[in-house]
């Protein structure tokens, strides 16, 4: 990240005139701020996470033993596609929406978001969301039961939870269109004088790649199911062969969305990890440049890939060579940003504070995530693999050591900067340990499963798959249970704690946000501060 | 907050809005349409 120096008041808060928060319930519904906005988003993403967790666990439960012990199959199926919808547009996207409303205006030296009134409004859209998807668990029929993906013609079975699951997807879509205008307009728009775009941290320029990433693919989604609602309600064939449409066209739209979206929420992941890193290395970042144009890279690239999801569909050969060979490029920019981590480390005075060992564990275990998906990538071997338990194994690799840790290094580096206190140190190594030995127990072998043949999406199995069964759910409860030091952490930390200074961490990071004061005041930049 | 802007910024500011919902807009037709084309019988 560039070297950053302000002149006259950077924090500028304490002279004008601008009222503080609003008092009561009001405050949350009506805010325009950015910091109460990203806090709503980060408190609404934990709690999804805790749900969507809570929905891992029957999975998990469910599968401790061969047969059937505690659910019928077809709640399992509604529990792992509700589990994957509420992870991936309730937790994982949220939170790193948080991160950014919270973060990018500090950073760029912007009084707020662009677009504020848009801001408040993308949140509780959100909210409503989630609440349809949630309801639509009660309806005759049960919840949405075939998959994440919503295939058809399967997905044309749900009961009356069809309708209510489709517009929650809509409506969460608009919501992340939404926020993406306001981080692209802020950014273009609001930078502070001399911010140019290769002096902004790299944790915006992963979220402005990002955001444009979601304007791209959003669309698509929504328009997948827009069809999908048509042809369950006003019989239009576009994905039915009896009337001239095509199932596999929607396999094609849905991937053509769904590969970028791993992207949507890995490359703020990656801008995370970028701030940390240099941080407790006592070191600038190692090819700054480089890795903003790696992001960029894996970004275009995410959009030529989408047909390695479908080996098994069948396509022509020279389309399997097209999609192994684009999707092992992928590597080449991915390999240039951990590279770049560890040679940030290289001869650095490290330390191991929270944020550093999470970034740390990311960059071990999203690698192991990264290989497996190379693994993949090799068309005639991806037949074996196809639908087992070692695609989940890999997915899950990038996802929760990847995105989710590094969600949480992101949470324990700017906490004390946004409430003031310093939380537990020893509280968060342990939940930091007891997290990173769980999270292997719990996936690591389901790649042996997957590797044996143990199908994805089913609620018993054979008895040869007992025993790493039976493991990975005793590592499933066992990271579960740690979730709840991180909750009580922060809540203990919003609540007091040591008083935080305002470059809160010994190691002096570099960047607008630390110039501020810790608790970071509830109106900041009002004087634009002037980067060198 | 919004009462420092210039009127120049928040001009690009309504511009790049405007373009951004334009964009999307378009995209979500677009493969709408897509999917009109390829369902003919």
């Amino acid at each position: 990240m560039s070297a950053t120096h302000t002149h006259g008041h950077a924090a500028g808060h304490e002279h004008h005139d601008d009222h503080g928060p609003a008092s009561g319930i009001g405050r949350w519904l009506t805010t325009t701020n950015h910091k109460d906005i990203g806090t709503m988003y980060l408190v609404f993403s934990l709690v999804m996470f805790l749900l969507g967790g809570s929905m891992a666990l029957v999975i998990r439960a469910e599968l401790f033993m061969p047969g059937m012990q505690l659910i019928d199959p077809g709640f399992f199926n509604t529990m792992t596609t509700v589990h994957a919808l509420v992870m991936v547009f309730g937790a994982v996207m949220p939170a790193t929406v948080g991160l950014a409303n919270w973060m990018i205006p500090m950073q760029i030296g912007a009084p707020d978001m662009a677009l504020p009134r848009m801001n408040n409004f993308s949140f509780w859209l959100l909210v409503a969301a989630f609440s349809l998807l949630i309801l639509s668990l009660f309806m005759p029929g049960g919840g949405p039961a075939a998959g994440w993906t919503l295939y058809p013609p399967l997905v044309l079975q749900t009961g009356d939870a069809f309708p209510l699951a489709i517009f929650a997807i809509h409506l969460a879509g608009a919501s992340s269109i939404m926020g993406s205008i306001n981080i692209i307009v802020t950014i273009m728009n609001l930078r502070a004088p001399g911010m140019t775009l290769l002096k902004m941290p790299l944790f915006v320029w992963t979220w402005l790649i990002t955001a444009y990433l979601l304007i791209a693919v959003m669309p698509v989604f929504a328009g997948a199911v827009t069809m999908l609602l048509t042809d369950h309600f006003f019989h239009t064939t576009f994905f039915s062969a009896s009337g001239g449409g095509d199932p596999v066209l929607y396999q094609h739209i849905f991937w053509f969305f769904g590969h970028p979206e791993v992207y949507i929420m890995i490359l703020p992941a990656f801008g995370i990890v970028s701030e940390i890193i240099p941080t407790f290395s006592r070191k600038p970042l190692f090819g700054y440049e480089s890795m903003v144009f790696a992001t960029a890279s894996i970004a275009f690239l995410s959009f030529i890939v989408w047909a390695h999801h479908m080996f098994t569909v069948g396509m022509p050969l020279a389309g399997e060579m097209f999609f192994m060979l684009s999707t092992m490029l992928i590597a080449v920019p991915t390999g240039v940003k951990v590279f770049n981590w560890t040679a940030t480390m290289w001869k650095g005075s490290l330390t191991f504070e929270p944020p550093m060992l999470f970034a740390l564990a990311f960059l071990f275990l999203f690698t192991i995530g990264g290989f497996s998906g190379l693994m993949m990538a090799i068309a005639p071997v991806d037949f074996q693999y196809h639908d087992t338990y070692f695609i989940v194994a890999h997915f899950h690799y990038v996802l929760v050591p990847g995105a989710v840790f590094a969600i949480m290094a992101g949470v324990y580096y700017w906490l004390p900067k946004w409430t003031g206190h310093m939380y537990d140190m020893k509280l968060a190594n342990w939940h930091f340990w007891l997290s990173a030995i769980f999270v292997n127990v719990l996936f690591f072998p389901q790649h042996f499963l997957g590797l044996a043949g143990m199908p994805r999406r089913i609620p018993d199995y054979s008895t040869q798959f007992a025993d790493w069964n039976m493991i990975s759910s005793i590592g499933g409860f066992g990271f579960g249970l740690s979730q709840l030091l991180f909750v009580y952490l922060v809540w203990q930390c919003a609540r007091g704690g040591a008083k935080a200074t305002s470059e809160v961490w010994d190691a002096h990071p570099k960047g607008l946000e630390w110039t501020l004061p810790s608790p970071a005041p509830y109106h900041t930049f009002d004087e634009a501060p002037v980067v060198k | 907050m919004n009462a420092g802007r210039s009127d120049e910024q928040r001009r690009r500011i309504r511009r790049t809005t405007i373009l951004l919902v334009l964009v999307a807009l378009g995209i979500y037709v677009a493969f709408i349409a897509s999917g009109i084309l390829k369902a003919q019988p």
